[in-house]
């Protein structure tokens, strides 16, 4: 009689421990506490919004969560956090019963609200302690894993940065701006295939918003796909026309593709924005790049002389070291062959660099680029006087030193390809360009530099490819955009000869 | 245990359980509910494609096996039960969008799917194996009413439950992330694996059991039975965590395919070896429908369909598998195939408990291994190997310890044999009573070998007898070849008995002794008895030990069969000395018995006779061994006169003696307010019937003596009557009265009268005197008597009553005659010189004295 008993309870036995352990399995656990299910619910989804940037959705879907349950306190927390679509008042009364409610939940929960509460207060030093207090109670925990991230791409760790936001992602895959964190980080290490799948990722789970397009934007600009650029930043405007990043990154590309007048146009229909928010720097910049692009380098001097005029009387501390607007007006003026000028402005640089390490000694990576942007000028300096040779050495070192990420040496490279051609060394010169090429593959002016300096070894064919890509990204160029016309005379001198 | 609980129920719940499960997955398979054709592994945090349904959306769509899908309908996918949750919540027809990381090219990407129904495709194809799944489980029903109590039957119906779950549940799936797809999936999987063991298992004991497999049957058992669960072991795991589609692989599917041609080559050797006409006859349309109805299968659906993947032909295969079940159900109605003698196959609940424990065993580690891994956060592998090991560790004790349970319950404890033989060889002959030493030897052979029944076959006459609730059957045949072979008889040496009787000669006797076989052997197995082993003491068969099959199914091997002979025989030995031990006890307690009733007869027997005017009286009281319910006694009656009694109450022993104590107070207790003795023996008739039982009475002769006037006034209830020998030599028989007291109920008793003249005698006595017996049976009878008291009559009475005693002994040619001797003689004296001290005879044992 025992065995079949046996038999079912052995079966009975299989099918509760298989189930049980499933459905342990694949249960979430919940972060918050909270004794309703429906307001977890509704904070699920309030957290799912508001990582889409729908801030105000986010914020009926937290007041629904405190209506079904009163003494959800994370709830009240969070609120406070989306401070700005609401009232001063209403948030503060939110925090305040969050700070009400925290007997009654975690520790960790209790550290969030005391952080708020110290924020609040502009208590640095108490957020400071409440921040390392819960980074090392709760390692594990995906805010203290957000910050360790952020702290870690502060300190140019990149590795270690998408380290912790991948943690964060494995464990809460509805944290969809990871992917837009991810994707930067990966543009930063050159992982540029990994970059767009991260951004496209993004884009999936974040349909509707500006910013994934913003970013696809980047990383296609990065990579030197420009149709592929502008196609999406023009997506990015179109969803959200006060998006003036993209606007602004949408000229760019224009004139990087020498459709200089469009890309004026573009970037004056985002000034408005640009100076709303006080980013008038950008727009400076911008517009010398384009009077660059067009090698109006009068319109380079007068302006930028205009902007460091006006930065003198800046009241921001960082706007009184406006080295880039000296290091333009210094180029323009080696692009002018006014050397004595151009020294000038080159020494004035290096003190405002200086005065700028000093002021800001913790902002050492915006120091490296005013060093290489050094380096960049002394190198033109030494073209300009005749001896690139120099200018090479010096280039190259601070190449290989940098740790910046391929696209962001873009510049640089170009110059020492540059410099090389200039000193006659054309395989040196090519070897550059692959170098550049091999990232952004369509870089345009390198492909035409690529190009003169295959023609001035004999390599028609290279020559002609690198020409073809050159003309391709440029077919839509302003008919006198500068570098158009010098490549359509190689390429008639080429075509005759082959 | 309820009742409820029987082995028929609990197979019919199962059968229930999965025509439950089959409509389920009838209905299920007919549904529409949106699918996006991509097989995903239902385990882990990620969606990872394991395969795509040919020609479905997946496919078309570009999804490939390897592909990890991120996001489905712009939401990340947190587990795969949330994927299946988002696809349920869509439409058949609904285009999706899917995020998909293209391993191979390492790439991201969207694309769009157009969600297909989940309804099965070839609907009239499915229709056609539920219609065969529902034949088979029709056949098996059928077979296991008709038959439930044979375990043939009971496999049969087994097999045919899984072939209905077969047949319904393991059709291809489209996918398998709706739970009800992963139960039918799950459920037509375990079904396909385990049929094929079973359907091994099963011919290789049916029609006849294979000598080598019940050799073997430890590792052999397990092997068949844990393969396949191992099989399914691994789909399981696949299901889950695997990165390849979860199925039953080509090597698996060449291994099971293995098991059924195994099992048709031994069903069709056993067919075309067996040496028995009749089996080989009652097996021919079984073998022909199984090898006709599974070969076809082996090709269309094994070989082709699976091994090559050539799906188109299954119907070829399948359709003709109704054979199977036909030819079985015929078979057994035709030739009630399931009365065979066969091996009972428990060991298949031994080997599917065993696999499901070491399965058990396996998921709990996993699982438990996975939940720590999670809570832990640890994703190392190496860290992963090492818990698992761990935690294999840890639960390895619980599963040797249900392990160990099934051996004892299955198998038989690893005692030494000789050990177990010492133990009892110790224990018998210390255990004197009857019923504790057969509560020994069944509790210590049960726990040995585990036999399915144990039972002590009583020995009538010499004849075994088996009994049931109903009806005791003596087993004379079967007595005469157990008490010929004076060693265990098997059912298969009785069957191989019937089989020589039905092949040979069928002479008269033949004709008469196969039935009769036959029927005894039937009695046997209804009994559930299979072995018989015999306890001699000396020549003398007394008592046979019965056993049933053991429930390893396994045979009585030669050494157990000899440790059961010896115990049989040391308990034969046991019982007759037990016996005998009873008997000295109960002889003991008998012969006490009889002092003590000889003891009360003797104070009831008066110490002296009286001494009267005119008469001489004397009397003797002889007591036999065997105390009687003989006494005499002279009361005083209400007139004066002397009453004399003699009396001989029925039986023998104490309760004799307590009735004549009991009687001789009535008779006293009455005399001294009556007079008549036909009153007081009427008087006490009435007394003793009602007190006692109908079979306890007594004669008693009642007279009394007015000695004045020498007349006797008398009343014989029925006892034997008194000799008057008369003066002149004539004699007389005082037979006057009624039936014996206590016989029958308001009897009368008449009186008569007599006078006694001087000279006369009268001798009363029981039957101890008239019915000794001489050598040749002769008995001395009242004629003897008669002369004797003719010799002596001239004598004193106490010489007639010496006289009488020598004459009697001389006649039974001892002393001892086996009944009791009571004698009275009264002499009627010619006057009171005739009265003399001499003739006071005191002839009692206990002298005594009687004052009037």
């Amino acid at each position: 009689m025992t065995r079949p008993i046996l038999t079912l309870v052995a079966l009975g036995l299989v099918a509760t421990i298989g189930y049980g352990g499933y459905r342990i399995l694949s249960e979430e656990p919940r972060t918050v506490t909270t004794a309703s299910d429906e307001a977890y619910a509704a904070w699920r989804d309030a957290e799912a919004e508001r990582l889409r940037f729908r801030y105000d959705s986010a914020v009926e879907k937290l007041r629904e969560a405190t209506r079904l349950d009163p003494e959800f306190a994370m709830a009240y927390y969070r609120l406070w956090t989306l401070r700005e679509w609401m009232d001063e008042s209403e948030a503060n009364q939110h925090l305040d019963t969050a700070v009400t409610l925290s007997d009654e939940v975690s520790p960790r929960e209790q550290l969030m609200i005391a952080q708020g509460v110290a924020i609040r207060d502009e208590n640095w030093d108490e957020l400071d302690r409440l921040q390392e207090e819960l980074a090392e109670r709760f390692p594990d925990d995906n805010d203290v894993l957000m910050q360790r991230a952020r702290r870690a791409w502060e300190d140019n760790d990149f590795e270690s940065a998408m380290g912790y936001y991948e943690r964060v992602l494995e464990k809460d895959p509805e944290r969809i701006d990871i992917h837009n964190q991810l994707g930067y980080l990966n543009l930063h290490v050159g992982n540029y295939d990994e970059a767009i799948a991260s951004l496209n990722r993004y884009n999936f789970f974040a349909p509707g918003l500006a910013n994934p397009h913003d970013s696809l934007g980047d990383a296609y600009r990065f990579t030197g796909e420009y149709e592929k650029a502008m196609q999406e930043y023009a997506t990015a405007i179109e969803i959200d026309p006060s998006f003036v990043w993209s606007a602004a990154n949408l000229a760019v590309v224009l004139a990087t593709t020498g459709q200089l007048d469009k890309a004026a146009e573009t970037l004056e229909a985002g000034r408005p924005m640009l100076e709303e928010r006080g980013w008038m720097n950008w727009y400076h910049n911008i517009r010398m790049s384009l009077m660059t692009a067009a090698e109006d380098w009068d319109g380079v001097i007068q302006y930028s002389g205009e902007c460091l005029e006006k930065a003198k009387n800046s009241e921001e501390k960082e706007d009184r070291f406006p080295v880039p607007f000296h290091f333009r007006q210094a180029w323009a003026y080696l692009e002018k062959e006014d050397l004595e000028s151009a020294t000038q402005a080159a020494n004035v640089l290096e003190e405002v660099a200086a005065g700028y390490k000093k002021t800001f000694p913790e902002r050492a990576q915006v120091s490296q680029e005013f060093g290489l942007a050094e380096a960049l000028l002394r190198s033109h300096f030494a073209r300009a006087t005749g001896s690139p040779e120099t200018g090479i050495e010096m280039l190259a070192a601070r190449l290989n030193e940098s740790s910046k990420s391929p696209h962001q040496l873009e510049d640089y490279r170009y110059e020492l390809a540059l410099t090389y051609f200039e000193a006659g060394q054309f395989q040196n010169a090519i070897d550059e360009c692959a170098k550049l090429l091999r990232v952004i593959t369509r870089h345009p002016r390198t492909n035409l530099l690529a190009a003169k300096a295959h023609n001035e070894l004999g390599n028609t064919e290279d020559a002609l490819s690198h020409l073809g890509v050159y003309l391709d990204v440029m077919k839509r160029a302003d008919k006198d955009f500068p570098g158009v016309a010098d490549a359509r005379r190689l390429l008639k001198k080429l075509s005759s000869a082959s | 245990m309820p009742v409820i609980f029987t082995t028929r129920n609990v197979l019919l719940a199962f059968g229930l359980l999965a025509v439950v499960a089959g409509a389920f997955s009838a209905y299920d398979a007919t549904r529409s509910r949106p699918t996006d054709g991509a097989v995903w592994v239902l385990g882990g945090s990620k969606i990872r494609v394991v395969g795509t349904v040919p020609g479905g959306a997946a496919e078309r769509a570009g999804l490939q096996v390897g592909d990890i899908i991120e996001g489905i309908d712009q939401q990340p996918i947190r587990s795969p039960r949330h994927a299946a949750q988002l696809l349920q919540s869509k439409n058949v027809g609904d285009e999706v969008e899917y995020l998909v990381f293209d391993r191979l090219a390492n790439t991201t990407d969207t694309t769009t799917i157009r969600l297909e129904s989940t309804r099965i495709a070839n609907l009239r194809t499915y229709l056609v194996y539920c219609g065969l799944a529902l034949i088979y489980f029709a056949a098996g029903l059928y077979v296991f009413w008709n038959n439930s109590h044979t375990i043939p039957a009971r496999l049969f119906f087994l097999l045919c439950t899984l072939f209905l779950i077969y047949f319904v549940s393991a059709s291809e799936r489209s996918v398998f992330y709706y739970w009800s797809d992963v139960l039918t999936r799950n459920f037509g999987t375990l079904a396909s694996l385990m049929l094929p063991p079973l359907f091994l298992h099963f011919f290789l004991v049916f029609p006849q059991p294979r000598d080598w497999f019940r050799r073997h049957y430890r590792w052999a058992i397990p092997l068949l039975y844990t393969l396949p669960l191992l099989y399914y072991a691994q789909f399981t795991y696949n299901q889950f965590f695997g990165t390849t589609l979860a199925k039953v692989t080509v090597i698996q599917q060449m291994t099971l395919g293995f098991y059924f041609t195994a099992g048709l080559a031994s069903l069709v050797t056993t067919y075309v070896t067996s040496p028995d006409p009749t089996l080989r006859q009652r097996v021919k349309i079984l073998t022909i429908g199984t090898v006709l109805g599974t070969l076809p299968f082996l090709v269309f659906n094994i070989a082709l369909g699976k091994l090559l993947g050539r799906e188109e032909f299954a119907l070829f295969g399948a359709i003709p598998m109704v054979l199977v079940p036909v030819s079985f159900g015929y078979s057994i109605a035709r030739y009630r195939l399931m009365e065979l003698e066969v091996i009972i196959r428990r060991s298949i609940v031994y080997g599917t408990l065993t696999g499901i424990t070491v399965g058990t065993y396996l998921v709990i580690v996993v699982l438990v291994g996975n939940t720590v891994l999670r809570l832990s956060g640890q994703t190392s592998q190496l860290v992963a190997i090492i818990a698992t090991l761990l935690i294999a560790a840890a639960f390895a004790p619980a599963r040797e310890r249900i392990q160990g349970f099934l051996e004892r319950q299955f198998f038989r404890e690893k005692h030494d044999l000789q050990q177990a033989l010492a133990d009892l060889a110790k224990a018998i002959p210390s255990t004197i009573e009857v019923q504790q030493l057969t509560d020994l030897i069944r509790e210590r052979i049960t726990s040995l070998l585990h036999p399915s029944e144990f039972a002590f076959v009583p020995v009538n006459d010499g004849i075994l007898v088996i009994r049931n609730e109903e009806t005791h059957t003596a087993l004379p045949m079967i007595t005469e070849m157990i008490k010929r072979r004076s060693a265990p008889l098997t059912t298969d040496y009785l069957a191989s008995e019937l089989a020589r009787l039905a092949r040979g000669s069928m002479g008269r006797a033949q004709l008469d002794r196969y039935p009769r076989l036959r029927r005894e052997m039937r009695v046997l197995e209804h009994a559930g008895l299979e072995v018989l082993v015999p306890g001699f003491a000396g020549e003398r068969l007394v008592a046979v030990l019965g056993l049933g099959p053991k429930r390893s199914e396994a045979a009585y091997e030669g050494d157990e069969l000899e440790l059961l002979q010896t115990v049989a025989g040391q308990m034969a030995v046991q019982i007759d000395n037990t016996r005998l031990y009873q008997d000295a006890l109960d002889r003991r307690q008998l012969e006490e018995e009889m002092a003590m009733a000889r003891g009360i007869q003797q104070r009831m027997l008066p110490s002296s006779v009286p001494v009267v005017l005119g008469f001489e009286i004397a009397a003797l009281n002889l007591a036999s061994s065997q105390v009687s319910g003989d006494y005499y006694d002279f009361v005083s009656l209400l007139d004066g006169n002397m009453g004399i009694v003699i009396s001989d109450v029925s039986g023998k022993g104490m309760p004799a003696s307590l009735l004549a104590s009991n009687l001789q107070a009535s008779i006293r207790a009455l005399a001294a307010s009556h007079s008549q003795p036909g009153t007081i023996l009427t008087a006490v008739n009435t007394s003793l019937y009602e007190s006692t039982d109908p079979e306890r009475f007594a004669t008693l002769f009642l007279a009394s003596l007015n000695i004045e006037r020498r007349y006797l006034l008398y009343s014989n209830a029925g006892h034997n009557p008194p000799l008057l020998r008369r003066a002149d030599g004539t004699c007389e028989w005082l037979e006057v009265g009624a039936t014996p007291l206590g016989a029958f109920p308001g009897m009368e008793y008449p009186e008569s009268e007599i006078y006694m003249a001087p000279g006369e005698v009268l001798v009363l006595f029981t039957d101890g005197v008239t019915e000794a017996e001489d050598h040749a049976e002769e008995q001395f009878g009242e004629c003897g008597l008669e002369e004797i008291v003719h010799r002596l009559a001239r004598e004193p009475a106490g010489e007639i009553v010496s006289g009488i005693r020598d004459a009697v002994f001389s006649h039974a040619g001892s002393e001892n005659t086996g009944d009791d001797i009571t004698l009275i003689v009264i002499r009627a004296l010619a006057s009171e010189l005739d009265l003399d001290d001499a003739s006071i005879a005191e002839t009692n044992e206990t002298p005594g004295s009687y004052t009037a």
